[in-house]
């Protein structure tokens, strides 16, 4: 698993050709983005014949591979493996020379761990390359680029990616040169022999024949998309010829990286929510804060216009309500005793008048009150009597006041 | 064991680790559920910046609202008789009275004893009432009587109960008047107001 998605540049050398593959790699698979092959890259001069186009398909990878033709390796059996490889690494190159024919200062070299049947390391294959070979092709990627080559691989070691893994056995064909072909042999994957000479006869009985050969079956921009991938499935099992290709413990970091982050967001997320929530409380306390004063004045402000609202609406209201001038019931029922009558007496409360006294025409006062703004239901109070003033009648009569108590 | 197996049993320990954890953490935030969280202080705090924001944008229509209410209060105010005790409110009810009886000549023959009510529990305002007995030389000196018991000056004033007897036929003879006068009174400290 690679976190994050991780876009690998991987090249093959065929011939004078240049294959090229993008691949994506993620947490779940990789696949390849674009390819394309550039016919005679590399131009007399030393420069990249359409520089442009590796470009394009480069797009923003930042890791490039490149893999070179199987007849610029020598190989040869050797009593180690990747994992003894990093400590032998130098004084073996020193001696290289004892081992291929390469010179120490020329040799590239890189390893390859066999197997046996069981699955176990059983020694490994050294694999060496003429760095004058590989060295133009280099300079001109990296100028066309702009960008360092990071590994450099055999086409064995690239084969690795071909998903062999599924197989419980496979043979892979790889041209060496001038014809020959040479065998490699994988048992679920990993290599249990390899470099074993080989001849056409044994091409139908082959898995895979390699790019460079009359009868491959893969092409160059497949074993570029192989190479990409190879050291991601067959972790460990190869060291390249220069530079270093993702080991298995880069298997290891974004998973546990991944899993102690999600860790510490998982401890660390309720303390964050607290701490947030709390400078929110700050935030707040500080508005509540710089808000006070304001807030003291208008509390005041409607404080007082309540207690104001309270005092003239429940106090005053209440004392007030019925309240009302005498003087226009007092004018009004005056006015209804006609000239010859008179009163003995006026009483007027919060609910009406009671009016007595002696006049001639006592309906015309019923009349009069009754048609009073000021009052209604006038009615007799008590019995109509004969005055002792001829033509005069004593009365006593009562009359409600408009919207009384 | 190989690696491949290796690492994926610490991965999958390291998973299993996290699963205990949310389950902890779930457990325990279920057995906390009564106590007040940060969040509901939040809550708090925010609903009572709100409310004083609300005040705060509320200003103008509160300050309209003291200002015509405080209109309204001075006008009744100047006519409510102050004074620190509701004895002392009556008594000076009756200097006013009687300062308008004497102005027109009508005879004052009684005071009853004066009355205190309360208009509303807890109120500083109180009605204070006087019954006069009085008698009038003519009916166009009880009118003036009774519009000046009316418009008393500094004082808002109810003529709650009128009882007038004469002048018979023989207007010479004069009205007795008896009446029930109330007032309206602030009985207190002023600084209340």
């Amino acid at each position: 698993m690679i976190l994050p998605p991780r876009n690998i540049l991987s090249l093959v050398i065929v011939g004078d050709d240049l294959h090229a593959a993008r691949v994506a790699v993620g947490p779940f698979g990789a696949r390849t983005v674009r390819a394309g092959t550039i016919e005679r890259f590399l131009l007399p001069t030393g420069e990249a014949r359409d520089a442009g186009a590796l470009r394009a398909i480069a797009g923003r990878a930042r890791r490039v591979l490149l893999t070179v033709p199987g007849s610029w390796c020598a190989t040869r059996p050797i009593g180690l493996s990747t994992r003894d490889w990093h400590g032998a690494r130098d004084e073996l190159r020193r001696s290289i020379d004892r081992f291929v024919p390469f010179t120490p200062d020329d040799a590239l070299a890189g390893i390859v761990t066999m197997h046996d049947d069981a699955g176990s390391p059983a020694g490994g294959l050294l694999v060496a390359a003429s760095r004058g070979r590989v060295e133009p092709w280099r300079r001109a990627v990296e100028a066309a680029l702009g960008v360092p080559v990071g590994a450099v691989m055999c086409p064995m070691t690239a084969s690795l990616g071909l998903g062999l893994q599924r197989a419980e056995r496979a043979a892979v064909l790889e041209p060496v040169g001038f014809g020959a072909l040479h065998r490699h042999d994988f048992a679920l994957g990993l290599p249990v022999r390899a470099a074993q000479p080989a001849d056409d006869a044994d091409i139908p009985a082959a898995d895979a024949v390699l790019p460079g050969a009359e009868a491959s079956t893969v092409t160059g921009c497949e074993l570029a998309s192989a190479a990409a991938v190879a050291s991601l499935v067959a972790p460990g099992v190869f060291a390249p010829l220069d530079g270093r290709v993702t080991t298995h413990r880069g298997d290891w970091i974004a998973p546990a990286a991944a899993v102690a982050a999600a860790i510490a967001l998982f401890i660390s997320a309720p303390a964050v929510e607290r701490s947030r929530v709390r400078a929110a409380i700050e935030n707040l306390a500080l508005e509540r804060e710089s808000l006070a004063e304001p807030f003291a004045s208008v509390r005041d402000v409607r404080k007082e216009a309540e207690r104001l609202s309270t005092l003239l609406g429940r106090d005053i209201a209440a004392a007030t309500a019925g309240w009302s001038s005498v003087l226009p019931i007092l004018a009004e029922t005056q006015a209804a005793v006609p000239d010859a009558g008179f009163l003995y007496r006026i009483e007027i409360d919060g609910r009406g008048v009671t009016i007595s006294g002696e006049a001639p025409d006592t309906p015309t006062i019923l009349e009069r009150l009754e048609s009073s703004a000021h009052l209604t239901a006038a009615r007799r109070a008590g019995p109509l009597s004969p005055s002792t003033e001829p033509g005069l009648d004593v009365f006593e009569m009562r009359a409600d006041r408009e919207g009384g108590r | 064991m190989k690696k491949e197996q290796t690492r994926t049993l610490v991965l999958a320990a390291l998973v299993v680790l996290v699963g205990v954890l949310v389950v902890a953490d779930r457990l325990g935030a279920a057995s906390e559920d009564d106590a007040p969280t940060p969040r509901d202080e939040h809550a708090r705090h925010a609903e009572v910046v709100a409310r004083m924001r609300a005040e705060i944008d509320a200003e103008p229509e509160w300050r309209d609202a003291l200002e015509e209410a405080g209109e309204t209060w001075a006008g009744v105010e100047a006519r409510l008789i102050h004074a620190p005790t509701a004895e002392l409110a009556t008594a000076r009810l009756g200097q006013l009275v009687r300062t308008v009886v004497t102005d027109l000549g009508v005879t004052l023959d009684a005071t009853s004893a004066p009355s205190v009510r309360t208009p509303a529990e807890g109120s500083p305002v109180r009605i204070i009432a006087l019954s006069l007995s009085l008698r009038a030389s003519s009916p166009e000196q009880l009118n003036s009587l009774l519009d000046r018991l009316e418009n008393l000056p500094g004082a808002w004033t109810n003529i709650a109960r009128l009882r007038v007897q004469g002048p018979r036929r023989v207007p010479t003879s004069g009205l007795n008047v008896d009446l029930d006068l109330e007032a309206l009174a602030w009985v207190g400290d002023r600084g209340a107001l």
